[in-house]
C-alpha cells in the first residue's frame, strides 16, 4: 500500500469515527458521554491533520460519506459502548497500515504510532483489549 | 552478509517482553489464587506479543524481573514506540507500534 492510499484509508477510518461517535455520544449518559465527546474531538482533530498531510502532496482527500451503516442499532447504552469499541478498532487498523507505509522517522509515522495507542487506550476505555491492535485479521 | 533490516530492534523488543512476562510470573505467584486472572489475561497479552516478536517463553532477560508493573509498561511502550519510528522495514515498525499500543493500553 502506498503511502498516500493509507493515509487515504486513514482518513476514511477518521470520517466514519466522527459520524459514529456523533451517534453513539447522543446515546450514552454520564461520564461515558463525557469521554465520548472528547474522543469526537480528537477524531476530528486527527482527520483535519490527515486532509491538511494529503493536501500538502497535492491529492484530494476522500470525502466523508452522507451517513454510515452501524454494525448494530443504538439501542442502549451498552450498543453505544459497543460501537465506539467498534470505531476504535477500525481507526487502529488503518493507522497500522499507516504506520507500515510511511518512512523510517517520518512525522507521519510519528503521527500514525501515537494516535495508534491513543485508539488502543480508547479501545480498552470501551472494555475492548486487543493484544495486537490494529492488527490485520 | 549484513544483518536482518531491524534485528536489533527486535531483539531489544523480544528482551523486554522476556522481562515483563517474568516479572508477571513473580507478581501473579505472589498473589492468592482467586485474584491471578486479570494479571494471567495481561500476561496472554505479553505472550502474545513474544510469539509475533518470533521469541519464545524459554527466553528469559538477562536481568531481574522489574517490581513496578506499571512504570515499567510506561518505559516499554516509549522504547517500542521510539524502535518502530525508526524501523525500516514497515511491517516491524507496525507490528512494534501494535505492541506499544497494548502497552498503553495495558496500563490504563
Amino acid at each position: 500500500m502506498s503511502d498516500l492510499a493509507a493515509l487515504q484509508n486513514a482518513l476514511a477510518a477518521e470520517h466514519a469515527a466522527v459520524y459514529g461517535y456523533g451517534a453513539a455520544g447522543a446515546v450514552m449518559r454520564g461520564s461515558d458521554r463525557d469521554y465520548a465527546s472528547r474522543s469526537l474531538e480528537t477524531h476530528m482533530r486527527q482527520r483535519d491533520q490527515l486532509i491538511t498531510m494529503i493536501g500538502d502532496v497535492n491529492a484530494s482527500p476522500v470525502p466523508a460519506q452522507p451517513a454510515y451503516r452501524l454494525p448494530s442499532p443504538l439501542t442502549s447504552h451498552s450498543a453505544a459502548r459497543d460501537l465506539a469499541a467498534h470505531l476504535e478498532q477500525g481507526v487502529a487498523g488503518a493507522l497500522w497500515d499507516l504506520v507500515a507505509a510511511t518512512a523510517p522517522n517520518s512525522h507521519a509515522r510519528a503521527l500514525a504510532i501515537g494516535w495508534l495507542s491513543d485508539a488502543a487506550v480508547r479501545a480498552a476505555h470501551w472494555g475492548t483489549r486487543q493484544a495486537l491492535p490494529g492488527q490485520p485479521a | 552478509m549484513p544483518p536482518a533490516p531491524d534485528a536489533a530492534a527486535l531483539t531489544e523488543a523480544r528482551v523486554s517482553e522476556a522481562r515483563l512476562l517474568a516479572s508477571y510470573d513473580v507478581k501473579i505467584a505472589t498473589l492468592p489464587l482467586h485474584k491471578r486472572a486479570p494479571l494471567q489475561v495481561e500476561r496472554a497479552i505479553h505472550a502474545t506479543h513474544l510469539a509475533a516478536l518470533r521469541g519464545t517463553s524459554h527466553e528469559r532477560p538477562a536481568s531481574r524481573p522489574v517490581q513496578n508493573l506499571p512504570a515499567e509498561l510506561r518505559a516499554s511502550a516509549q522504547r517500542l514506540r521510539r524502535l518502530a519510528l525508526a524501523a525500516v522495514d514497515g511491517s516491524h515498525a507496525a507490528l512494534l507500534a501494535s505492541i506499544a499500543a497494548a502497552h498503553a493500553a495495558v496500563e490504563q
